[in-house]
């Protein structure tokens, strides 16, 4: 059985969300890390509900309500959301008030608010969606477990899973990631990308062939895993038309040093994390701009970083890994 | 008593993050609950602590808030009564 994205919604620190501006005009920042370019809210969320909201569930809720409306789905069969940190300025804001407070008197709202799930649970309550809902918290994986999720329930009968990777970037985050070295030389970010994952193709959807996730791998490991994914999906190194890698500004990095190896010279190579630094939920990105990509049979300039696309896009090869250790592996096609 | 109904509508405002909505937009007499502002139970007891940790006043009974809640003058009647 196949598995379809029939939708996908993007709020990044590039222009996405709005489908006809995306990506062309480039944003450049002054901060030390990139934070995402969000829409009027007011025109996409009710104001008595984002009142509430920290920027984490605007943006995920802006970006699922168009995937829903796009995708002309009005009750999903699930809600799957992968996420590192999940609502994090809430949780730092009911810190704060546990300390100023000494554990008096707690806002009540940043403290329901913090938890991981509410990005989901916000999303079934404006539905009314009483159906399965997930939230996975998995590092460098979460986006991908949530993926792998919705995936196996389209494999046992389900029609359309809605489907996101979202993370939010505070100063006092950066501050703590980047003592752990956690962006590399990759500036830190954040980002909402939402789909429906759907078992049946539509104008427009791209397929997900597979997927592979793989801890703690070696750079000698890593073309073999390769060679063996695209092996169990049928397809040879030479039918890939495109690779998208979350480099960011790794360019001597020696994982992608030898996934582009395996390719021929002239592949395009498109650099994701341009648009939306690093973090932990960022490879969600990577299945968004392939989608516009194989869509509009378009490789989008700004993030190309070597080869030419002379024919047209049937397949792309995602790969990405999170500070050596999350490494993730999938191939999309029209 | 007009200063503290005013500084009451302030506080709620920015406790409750009512975008849009400024001082003089709240009726003294509207109700603040169903209709109104439209609040809800989150917002009741956000309220609750407000008058804690801005007048020293705590309300351990339901129903007493129920009644205290209804709109701006009967906090601010509340704050009066109780005020130390």
């Amino acid at each position: 059985m196949k598995v379809y994205i029939t939708a996908s919604s993007a709020i990044t620190p590039q222009n996405t969300f709005d489908s006809e501006k995306y990506l062309d005009v480039w944003q450049s920042s002054d901060l030390p890390y990139q934070l995402a370019i969000e829409p009027d809210y007011k025109s996409v969320i009710d104001p008595k509900l984002a009142r509430r909201m920290s920027r984490i569930i605007k943006m995920s809720v802006a970006t699922g309500n168009k995937v829903l409306a796009e995708a002309d789905i009005g009750q999903p069969d699930a809600i799957v959301v992968g996420t590192g940190l999940g609502c994090i300025k809430d949780t730092e804001k009911f810190l704060r008030e546990i300390i100023n407070e000494e554990e008096g008197l707690l806002s009540p709202t940043a403290f329901i608010q913090s938890t991981h799930n509410t990005i989901a649970g916000q999303l079934a309550l404006m539905l009314q969606c009483s159906e399965d809902n997930f939230t996975y918290v998995n590092r460098g994986h979460s986006f991908e477990n949530a993926l792998a999720d919705a995936m196996m329930r389209i494999y046992e009968g389900a029609d359309h899973v809605l489907l996101g990777g979202t993370d939010e970037m505070t100063s006092e985050v950066h501050n703590i990631l980047t003592h752990m070295n956690c962006g590399g030389n990759t500036l830190l970010g954040e980002g909402a990308c939402f789909f429906m994952i759907s078992n049946t193709k539509i104008d427009g959807a791209v397929c997900i062939e597979g997927l592979d996730t793989v801890n703690y791998i070696t750079t000698q490991q890593i073309t073999e895993r390769v060679k063996s994914f695209l092996r169990r999906n049928n397809v040879d190194t030479n039918e890939v038309d495109a690779l998208i890698l979350g480099i960011g500004e790794g360019l001597g990095d020696p994982y992608y040093k030898e996934i582009i190896q395996m390719f021929t010279p002239d592949i395009p190579v498109i650099n994701f994390k341009e648009v939306t630094g690093e973090y932990f939920t960022a490879s969600a990105y990577a299945f968004n701009v392939g989608s516009e990509m194989l869509r509009k049979q378009c490789i989008f300039p700004k993030i190309l970083i070597s080869g030419n696309n002379t024919s047209g896009l049937t397949k792309v090869l995602i790969y990405n890994h999170y500070q050596g250790v999350n490494h993730t592996i999938s191939l999309l096609s029209l | 008593m007009e200063e503290l109904k005013d500084n009451l509508k302030a506080a709620i405002i920015e406790a409750l993050n009512l975008e849009d909505v400024n001082a003089a937009d709240i009726d003294n007499d509207e109700p603040l609950f169903g209709g109104g502002l439209g609040l809800d139970s989150i917002d009741a007891l956000e309220l609750i602590v407000l008058l804690e940790k801005n007048y020293g006043l705590k309300i351990e009974n339901p129903e007493e808030g129920r009644e205290i809640f209804q709109s701006i003058n009967t906090i601010a009647a509340f704050i009066e009564r109780n005020k130390k």
